[in-house]
């Protein structure tokens, strides 16, 4: 389950969210979009000029990239597209979700896990200690709850972002 | 006809007072007519293409890269050291300014437009009215409350419905109230003077005929210094957005062919009487019947170049060689156009924000080519759009047989034109040159602010998404190393789970 979080990417489209997955299988990059599969590959032209291949289609573009967002001139008109993690859009989906977990603020490494699911957390509670740029660093309940899960073990690898605990959802009274 | 290359000029070397595209178009007939090229230019513009190609470049400073623009006495000052014998000021900044134009000549250089005195008197737009109903060019009826106060709302009644009276100390569109029902003018005359009191602490009104859905149309001049007045044909500027021009055309698609050699008759007598010399504007305000003076822009036109690609003649040419002293050397019967020609302002903003400008940097840029397209444009690849100076970066020109010719050959060339990294009005242009409305040349100045669904971007669509989200997919790091580091089973697994 986690794995498959890890491999989708949210991009957006002027106010438009995309969720896709990019696999490769015997060398041909497949792109996975809102329920299709297509094989696409791109190839630089010169500068700033590609062609791209999408499926059947082929496609002469000019592409710009600067930070996290691509610019690209297709079919006479030029799109703007933002690249978020998944993990940003779950974030605006819900002011209290973030409350609900504790995200790496860097990669790193699981040091160490003084709690386990099912115990009663209180704001600040020490809840995973990590490893990161040869620091340890400890990890704090964000609210008052009780530990849901714990996605890493001691050590254990991750990426900036990666949610390494969550809490139970608070209850509305 | 050609008018290059005849007798030398009086001036060899000529500094141009401005920046961006226009000071690229300046400098290429500069060079076509074997002058020096100078620019005066603010540090922020040390990139770009215009003082890449001038000959010869000096700094100018001011608090603000505009104020620096507007420095009259440091321009003519840098006129001076870089060995300049005459100022072009371009359009905008001090190209209106009459004691920049005085400034000049009295430093014993040539100012490349007509003289101190007329740009004064067309500058002050009652003077210039007032030039105008003497001389029996129409003007929009009016009437001046201070003129006559006790006789005001009989002389406003007068005037004939629809009439828009406002504030005479106004602006900004406060307290104008539009009066298209006779038996309703008092009350709105006691209204209008409540606001005009409110706003401005100024009762005094001012009404004048109020022309619905108005067209602007604009017709080109050119002048000499011995009473050769000609007329390039008009303009029509109809679409606008904040009141600027976005998309200009000659010929105006609406004009009958009467009504085009009364408008362009009425455009040289007020260049004759005003004694006019150098290239100038008249602009006017039409109904379907009737047609009113509205300014003249006493330089050149953003938009001139319209009237280039269906005459053959180089504007800025013939403003040096009037400013010169050299006579026309034509008539109006020689002046002849072929075909139709639409321009396009590129403009560094988002239609969808109400025409908020954008800034960022130009990461790629590519310029359509073609038969009947002309592309001018102040900008290259590298450099970055700041908000110091107006949004303007380029205007594209198409030239065909007819009208229809023309728009496509547009609407191709808008489409051909990349610039990555700064958002652009390109995409609302497209959308413009579609409506129904200007395909049939059925424009009106306020065709733009009436149709919100123009600014609005349409939604892409699935095909679309999928091959931008590709090409983004495949040129982004996170996403390559994500699909790079699932384990080839893995993947299949997935391909078998659909």
């Amino acid at each position: 389950m986690h794995g498959e979080i890890e491999m989708e990417h949210l991009f957006t489209i002027g106010s438009e969210e995309h969720l896709i997955w990019l696999a490769r299988r015997r060398n041909v990059f497949q792109l996975s979009h809102r329920g299709s599969e297509t094989p696409v590959s791109l190839e630089q032209c010169s500068e700033n000029i590609c062609r791209l291949n999408t499926g059947e289609a082929s496609d002469v573009i000019a592409l710009a990239v600067r930070g996290d967002t691509f610019y690209v001139h297709l079919n006479g008109e030029t799109h703007e597209l933002i690249y978020r993690n998944v993990i940003s859009r779950f974030e605006t989906k819900s002011a209290r979700t973030a409350d609900d977990v504790v995200r790496a603020p860097m990669p790193g490494t699981v040091v160490h896990l003084p709690v386990h699911p099912g115990d009663p957390v209180t704001a600040g509670d020490a809840v995973v200690v990590i490893e990161s740029m040869k620091l340890e660093m400890v990890l704090r309940a964000p609210r008052t709850g009780t530990i849901k899960s714990l996605s890493m073990a001691a050590g254990d690898k991750f990426e900036r972002d990666t949610i390494l605990a969550s809490l139970e959802p608070l209850v509305e009274s | 006809m050609s008018t290059d290359a005849r007798t030398p000029l009086s001036f060899r070397s000529v500094l141009i007072a401005n920046r961006g595209e226009i000071a690229v178009r300046i400098i290429r007939t500069l060079r076509k007519l074997g002058l020096e090229a100078c620019i005066a230019h603010h540090a922020i513009d040390k990139n770009t293409p215009a003082v890449a190609m001038a000959d010869r470049a000096v700094e100018i400073e001011a608090a603000s890269p505009v104020a620096a623009y507007l420095d009259a006495a440091q321009i003519v000052r840098a006129a001076g050291t870089i060995g300049a014998e005459a100022i072009h000021p371009g359009y905008g900044f001090l190209s209106e300014n009459a004691s920049f134009a005085r400034a000049v000549v009295n430093a014993g250089l040539t100012f490349v437009g007509p003289p101190a005195e007329t740009i004064a008197l067309m500058g002050d737009k009652i003077r210039a009215r007032a030039l105008a109903a003497a001389s029996e060019i129409p003007v929009a009826p009016s009437a001046i409350e201070d003129d006559d106060p006790a006789g005001f709302v009989e002389r406003v009644r007068a005037l004939g419905a629809p009439i828009l009276v406002k504030p005479a100390a106004g602006g900004g569109g406060k307290g104008m109230r539009i009066v298209r029902d006779l038996s309703l003018l008092d009350d709105e005359i006691q209204r209008a003077r409540s606001e005009a009191l409110r706003y401005f602490g100024d009762g005094r009104l001012f009404a004048e005929r109020y022309i619905e859905n108005p067209r602007h149309i604009e017709v080109q001049i050119l002048a000499d210094a011995y009473g050769n007045t000609v007329h390039l044909f008009e303009r029509e500027c109809s679409l606008q957005r904040r009141f600027q021009k976005v998309v200009e055309e000659s010929p105006s698609p609406s004009l009958t062919k009467e009504q085009r050699s009364n408008i362009c008759a009425a455009a040289v007598g007020i260049a004759k009487v005003s004694g006019y010399c150098n290239a100038g504007t008249v602009e006017f305000v039409c109904s379907d019947n009737e047609f009113f003076f509205l300014e003249m822009n006493t330089r050149l036109q953003v938009e001139h170049a319209v009237t280039e690609m269906i005459t053959g003649l180089d504007l800025v040419s013939e403003q040096l060689r009037i400013a010169s002293g050299q006579a026309l050397g034509y008539g109006q019967t020689d002046i002849r156009t072929t075909g139709h020609a639409i321009e396009a302002r590129i403009y560094a903003e988002d239609a969808s924000r109400d025409f908020l400008p954008t800034t960022g940097p130009i990461l790629a840029l590519q310029v359509p080519k073609g038969a009947g397209i002309r592309v001018d444009i102040g900008v290259a690849q590298g450099q970055t759009i700041t908000a110091a100076f107006d949004p303007m970066l380029a205007k594209l020109i198409a030239h065909g047989p007819d009208r229809t010719d023309a728009l496509e050959a547009l609407r191709a060339a808008l489409a051909g034109f990349v610039l990555l990294g700064c958002k652009t009005n390109c995409a609302f242009l497209r959308r413009l040159l579609d409506d129904a409305d200007v395909r049939r040349g059925h424009m009106h100045t306020g065709l733009i602010a009436e149709s919100p669904s123009l600014l609005r971007e349409p939604k892409v669509s699935d095909d679309t998404a999928r091959k931008l989200l590709a090409a983004a997919a495949l040129s982004c790091r996170e996403v390559r190393d994500a699909a790079e580091a699932i384990p080839a089973m893995h993947a299949e697994m997935n391909a078998w789970r659909n």
